[in-house]
């Protein structure tokens, strides 16, 4: 047999190297494990109000043509460069909506496949954000959108500063910033959230309490939610157990 | 009570339970260890990338339904998955490799020598092998140097079985050409050695 072809014996890892890699790899997948029962929980708590009051009625991509951002509060980032594939519906945080998608693709989140190279965010027929895996220039006009205009940036930044200030004030877990809940009466939350808006220019928004969970108990923690199309803040009091 | 199926602790892994995937590691690490090592000819980068295709197939764990309760021809598709998009598959699971204590380096210590002939020896193997379309490589791979059936070697790259015999027939050829044509005598096929104790 020629030396081109004589493949060397196998060999072992040895017993000790084995087990520390067996116990990094359980460890690992426990923690991604927790860490995605947590985001969901958390995605499902700040979404819920959103989708079950606006999405559910509206659909993500179906809504008056609009080719202005108004929905500034969340990022859709779709699996294909088309308007009927999967959606990832994730809040906004005041970072590129190309950024946050690359993110959930770097994560796993996006399935299996490989992440897009590029990425190409668009205004949806909703006002909404999506971000689309791109080939080259002018992605959304391919898909019939608009770009995103200059002035997105800094709407999207105002709106995830005046989020964060809620969500601290009150003690709720938003995005990736987890919170111990603060257990609140309706009227504390609610004039928080009021004081917010206003000092931060968005007067014209209207607060809207999400189920009954404010009298069921004598304070609760609450979940939040945004709805820039609609102008809501929602708050979801989950009563104290 | 008999030993739990590959299948058996697949679907407890995806139930939520990772210490049934903590037993599918130690169950075919071996396997996937040494196919990394023939096709990298590095012992200490297959050691790192088997790591890598047990969190990619973590990752992936909903997306699998195993033919015949076998889990390593899966797992040497990931394999081969990984290793095609190079460092890709390494940047996406580069903080939980961090988090890997770097210890035990003295554990090679005894066949230190060995292991770099073993390199050595790969790396002559893998030079001649470049000749051959990639697709072949991962065939010959596959079925000669980590023993799956054709069956198996189909489920690990996607493909149909008559393709798997097709690639591996043409490899066969370009081997037995190529060493024809290095003044060597035709011996088929690069061979698998018993393993060692």
């Amino acid at each position: 047999m020629s030396d081109e072809t004589r493949i060397p014996a196998q060999r072992d890892l040895p017993p000790g190297r084995l087990q520390l890699r067996k116990e990094h790899l359980v460890g690992e997948v426990t923690m991604w494990d927790r860490e995605a029962k947590r985001r969901k929980r958390r995605l499902a708590l700040v979404l819920a109000p959103v989708v079950l009051a606006v999405l559910a009625v509206t659909g993500f991509t179906t809504y008056a043509l609009t080719r202005e951002p108004t929905r500034l509060e969340s990022v859709g980032c779709f699996e294909t460069a088309e308007l009927v594939g999967n959606i990832a519906i994730v809040n906004a945080d005041g970072r590129a909506p190309t950024a946050i998608c690359a993110e959930l693709w770097r994560q796993g989140d996006m399935g299996p496949g490989p992440a897009p190279e590029n990425l190409a965010a668009c205004v949806l027929e909703t006002g909404a954000i999506g971000v689309f895996p791109s080939s080259g220039k002018n992605s959304c006009q391919q898909l019939g959108l608009a770009n995103i205009p200059p002035t997105y940036a800094a709407e999207a930044e105002r709106l995830a500063a005046l989020r964060n200030a809620i969500a601290a004030e009150l003690g709720a877990s938003y995005g990736s910033t987890e919170r111990d809940p603060k257990c609140l009466r309706e009227e504390e939350a609610s004039a928080f959230v009021r004081h917010e808006l206003t000092a931060r220019g968005y007067e014209d928004w209207s607060i809207e309490i999400i189920g009954s969970g404010f009298t069921e108990s004598p304070c609760a923690a609450v979940g939040l939610g945004f709805d820039g199309a609609r102008k809501v803040v929602f708050l979801v009091p989950e009563p104290d157990e | 009570m008999g030993q739990a199926t590959d299948g058996d602790l697949w679907r407890r892994a995806v139930d939520g339970e990772p210490n049934a995937f903590g037993a599918l590691f130690e169950r075919h690490a071996q396997a996937v260890y040494n196919y990394l090592f023939r096709r990298t000819a590095d012992w200490a980068l297959a050691e790192e990338l088997t790591s890598v295709v047990f969190l990619e197939s973590w990752r992936r764990r909903r997306d699998v339904r195993l033919e015949r309760e076998l889990a390593l021809p899966w797992l040497l598709g990931v394999a081969t998955n990984v290793l095609r998009n190079g460092r890709r598959s390494q940047r996406r699971h580069r903080a939980a490799l961090e988090r890997l204590p770097r210890e035990h380096a003295h554990d090679f210590a005894d066949e230190a020598n060995d292991r770099l002939d073993d390199q050595r020896q790969m790396q002559t193997v893998l030079r001649a092998m470049a000749k051959l379309p990639r697709r072949e490589q991962d065939v010959l791979a596959l079925c000669v140097w980590a023993e799956l059936r054709y069956e198996e070697a189909a489920v690990a790259l996607g493909v149909p079985v008559g393709t798997v015999r097709s690639r591996l027939s043409r490899a066969r050829v370009r081997i037995r050409n190529l060493s024809s044509a290095h003044g060597h005598e035709p011996d088929g096929e690069p061979a698998v050695p018993a393993k060692e104790a």
